[in-house]
């Protein structure tokens, strides 16, 4: 019995062997390297602050400068929108109420209200890690913007308790074929005291 | 039996045995004869396919470059940075190197889409799309707008005669789903397998 057993399983080894050596005849099977894509990303990192509490003219608002640092692994573009309003109403970066240092330019070029890095298309490379400063002073001018109080001039505004609105918005995409996305806003508002 | 009898029983063998070293003489020369006017050799046939992987040198990834711009690949790929509509192109060149013709299949094997952590991600796939030809074609006449998963059976043909070569072309877009969240998420084919197998 024990031998019927033995000559069974050397049988069956014999067979799958032969099968295997069969197959291994009429297959012939090849493969190629791997293949592997990681995604990249577009990142900037804003940094700076601004005063707290009442605000007044002649006061530099920006306590920290506003900079921007890329931290993407690809080839970007980068466009800044910097809105500023006084009493909600938009001011104009050459407005008399106001006197900042916006310091895009000449790194960017002023388009259709945008900022653009290098001009419109402008490339910023993913290996340019240097921060760039935005906008270090933003001082409202008190020869403009004044307390009037019991000032009868009509002409005159009275800015006392008014805000001051600080919108930065800023866009990056890939530097080809996609659309612009806004990354982030900052929005600070600062409220004018007496 | 007297002496006559027996002397012609003698002659009776002796011829019987004569005859029959005369019969099997030339049964055994008809086959020796046979053997050698009629050969049969039985040679076994083989099959052994080549194949070959070429990338495309594209380097603004537009899907727009010549063929010469094709370099062989003979490691494994890895592309870093895909970022959205970016097209990966690639060849591959497969022949019968073998005697008998056989069937040929070529299957994208173990297509795995990992998240950051390398565990999978059951949506990543979305964000690239496969576009290929039929083989020896020269237009994407296919095109998956979410890559498959797992296996992918990409061309057949059978049969493929010896010697005969065929071209796969294909590209592996990266599909505007892809996006900052997908940082650290890698899509990944193990091998592409070209199997030639004996017709029945």
């Amino acid at each position: 019995m024990k031998k019927q057993a033995t000559i069974l399983i050397v049988s069956l080894i014999t067979l799958l062997i032969t099968i295997i050596f069969v197959y291994a005849l009429y297959v012939d099977t090849k493969t190629t390297p791997k293949i592997t894509l990681k995604s990249g990303k577009v990142v900037y990192n804003l940094e700076g602050s601004t005063v707290e509490g009442e605000i007044v003219p002649g006061q530099n608002l920006i306590s920290t400068p506003y900079t921007l640092t890329n931290n993407s692994t690809v080839d970007s573009q980068l466009r800044i929108k910097l809105i500023i309003t006084l009493n909600e109403v938009e001011l104009s970066y050459t407005d008399d109420r106001i006197d900042t240092d916006i310091l895009l330019e000449p790194t960017f070029t002023l388009v259709g209200g945008y900022y653009y890095y290098g001009g419109v298309d402008g490339i910023l490379s993913s290996s340019n890690t240097t921060p760039i400063t935005i906008i270090s002073s933003l001082i409202l001018d008190g020869n403009f913007v004044k307390n009037n109080y019991g000032n009868n001039n009509p002409e005159n505004i009275n800015y006392s308790n008014k805000t001051v609105n600080i919108k930065f918005i800023f866009q990056a995409k890939q530097a080809d074929r996609v659309t612009w996305q806004t990354l982030g806003e900052e929005n600070i508002d600062f409220t004018i005291g007496t | 039996m007297n002496k006559k009898t027996h002397k012609n029983l003698i002659i009776q063998v002796i011829v019987l045995i004569v005859i029959g070293i005369i019969f099997v003489s030339s049964v055994f020369g008809w086959f020796a004869t046979g053997h050698k006017s009629h050969v049969v050799i039985f040679t076994t046939g083989n099959l052994e396919v080549e194949a070959t992987l070429y990338q495309a040198n594209d380097p603004d990834f537009d899907g727009n470059f010549l063929d010469s711009d094709y370099e062989v690949k003979t490691s494994d790929i890895l592309i870093e940075n895909a970022v959205s509509n970016q097209i990966h192109s690639f060849k591959l060149v497969v022949k019968n190197k073998g005697t008998l013709p056989g069937k040929l299949t070529i299957n994208l094997k173990d297509i795995l889409f990992l998240n950051a952590s390398n565990n999978p991600d059951a949506t990543f796939n979305q964000a690239f799309e496969l576009k290929y030809t039929n083989l020896n074609g020269t237009t994407y006449t296919h095109h998956e707008l979410s890559f498959p998963t797992s296996n992918y059976e990409i061309a057949l043909q059978n049969p493929l005669n010896p010697n005969e070569e065929v071209v796969l072309l294909f590209q592996i877009i990266v599909g505007k789903k892809l996006t900052n969240a997908h940082y650290g998420f890698k899509f990944s084919i193990s091998t592409i397998e070209v199997k030639l197998e004996q017709n029945p």
